[in-house]
């Protein structure tokens, strides 16, 4: 379902102030299957990937250090592989975004393909031919129940620019909603805005 | 039996009232116009959330134990049918006057209220269900304590109160009619009085409508900050009775959460005023309970009362 915008609210505002220092990087991946590699940068300039910074902030009940640590890792691969799916990865000029979710529940899938434009590229793919991402900051807050994580709240922003036809800098923000199921952490929700960035 | 209660091997699952009225907040970029192009940009957001079936209905229950009783095996003081539709952020309750006759299976005509007592959850679900025609795939259980330290804990809520009432002992100053606020007893003396209401019991049911939605209101309003979501389920698993997987827990309450308050729509089910036994009780009007539940069904939306 799709809401009218609203304003910038404190949770942003915090974002904001958090966000990390940008950088150039590739974002035309010419078919490798490492993603994050730097390839030929769109800005002309080569230059090391950002990296996605995670950290977990507010948990709710009791986590160890090292499912806190685990809990780090597999929100931050969930989250990390879907902004390499859907905005930043793939080859540009690119049409095909049917494998823009990985990492989601195949009902959220489903969902999510009713906001293709938004929670994907699909809406601009066709008409830019690289994606350099500058800012990818993911927060999670975790609810613990008997000493593990059994649910978590990824919050996140993600800045890209991209060059071509519609040559933009776009910001993607908002939450994603994971739990712990038997073939791993996925996302089963999400409340995601997306437009241009200051 | 709903598709999510065939789906888990548990036919209902007890949580609490809390969380069914979480709903979710949007964080939305600032728009930017850039100086080489005018252009007007529209900041698009979108959500969702994987909860199977698309639209799942609740049994809220404020049970009226007193400190020391089992709350599940006491009598249903407030009870709110409420459905949720997942894929268009819609809700809706149906009010059930806790004074309604109705036969309770196994144990003949009681009212609907004592089936709590006598059954616990599963039989309180399984006697409204039957009333509406839609049989809940949760029952909610909350009781007065943690109903008050609820609405405490998020900052009290908002209410539209159409007339001004009062209660010599529960709230002997009474709450003016409009825009209100209420803290946590303000609350629950709030969708607890009956006595001075025009309409006893049917008033009620509709104040109790008026204070879920308060609810909502206020947890939307909140439901953006770090660790909201999480927190209200810990609370939830750490207060109430619950053999709800926390992971379904959490799934269901983020679900909840994705309500839009301006979907939400609520009507009580009608009945006449009879005695029985010298007890006053709520004669329901059976086709309308009916009707209610047959254009709620599919979609969580009443269309009128």
């Amino acid at each position: 379902m799709s809401t009218p915008p609203r304003t910038r609210s404190t949770v942003a505002a915090i974002l904001l102030a958090l966000a990390l220092t940008t950088g150039a990087c590739s974002g035309d991946d010419e078919g490798k299957s490492e993603p994050t590699t730097p390839e030929a940068s769109a800005s002309e300039t080569t230059a090391p990937p950002v990296p996605t910074t995670v950290t977990i902030e507010k948990v709710s009940g009791r986590l160890p250090k090292e499912e806190r640590t685990h809990l780090k890792k597999v929100a931050g691969d969930v989250v990390d592989a879907w902004f390499e799916a859907a905005y930043l990865g793939g080859d540009y000029p690119r049409k095909n975004f049917h494998d823009a979710f990985p990492g989601f529940t195949r009902g959220a899938r489903s969902e999510a393909r009713h906001d293709f434009a938004l929670m994907s590229n699909a809406g601009i793919g066709s008409r830019i031919d690289g994606v350099v991402a500058t800012r990818k900051r993911v927060k999670v807050d975790a609810l613990a129940a008997n000493r593990r994580a059994a649910g978590a709240t990824a919050r996140f922003v993600l800045v890209f620019k991209t060059t071509g036809q519609a040559r933009r800098k776009l910001e993607v923000r908002g939450r994603l909603l994971l739990t712990r199921t038997a073939s791993g952490w996925r996302i089963f929700g999400y409340d995601v805005t997306k437009g241009d960035a200051r | 039996m709903s598709a999510l209660s065939k789906r888990f091997p548990r036919l209902l699952r007890l949580v609490t009232l809390g969380v069914v009225l979480s709903v979710a907040a949007v964080v939305v970029p600032d728009s930017a116009v850039r100086s080489t192009e005018v252009e007007l940009v529209k900041v698009h957001h979108a959500d969702g959330v994987d909860v199977s079936p698309d639209v799942v209905w609740v049994l809220a229950v404020g049970s009226d134990a007193r400190p020391g009783q089992d709350m599940t095996r006491s009598r249903g003081d407030a009870l709110q049918l409420i459905g949720m539709n997942t894929r268009t952020g819609a809700a809706t309750s149906i009010g059930i006057p806790r004074d309604s006759w109705v036969d309770i299976p196994g144990h003949g005509h009681e009212k609907i209220n004592a089936a709590l007592y006598f059954g616990g959850p599963k039989l309180m679900g399984q006697a409204v269900g039957n009333l509406v025609g839609i049989q809940p795939d949760y029952v909610f259980v909350s009781r007065f304590k943690f109903f008050i330290a609820m609405v405490k804990e998020i900052g009290g809520i908002e209410v539209r109160n159409p007339v001004a009432f009062s209660d010599t002992y529960l709230m002997p100053h009474g709450f003016k009619s409009g825009r209100i606020h209420l803290g946590g007893y303000e609350a629950m003396a709030f969708s607890r009085i009956r006595h001075n209401l025009i309409r006893g019991d049917f008033d009620r049911s509709a104040n109790q409508a008026r204070v879920l939605r308060g609810i909502q209101a206020k947890v939307r309003s909140r439901a953006d900050r770090p660790g909201f979501m999480e927190r209200g389920v810990l609370t939830v698993m750490q207060h109430l009775h619950t053999d709800l997987p926390p992971t379904e827990l959490f799934r269901l309450a983020q679900a909840m959460a994705q309500v839009d308050p301006g979907k939400v729509t609520s009507c009580v089910v009608q009945g006449s005023i009879g005695s029985v036994g010298g007890a006053s009780v709520v004669l329901p009007f059976t086709s309308m309970a009916r009707r209610l539940g047959d254009d709620a069904r599919k979609d969580a939306t009443l269309k009128h009362c």
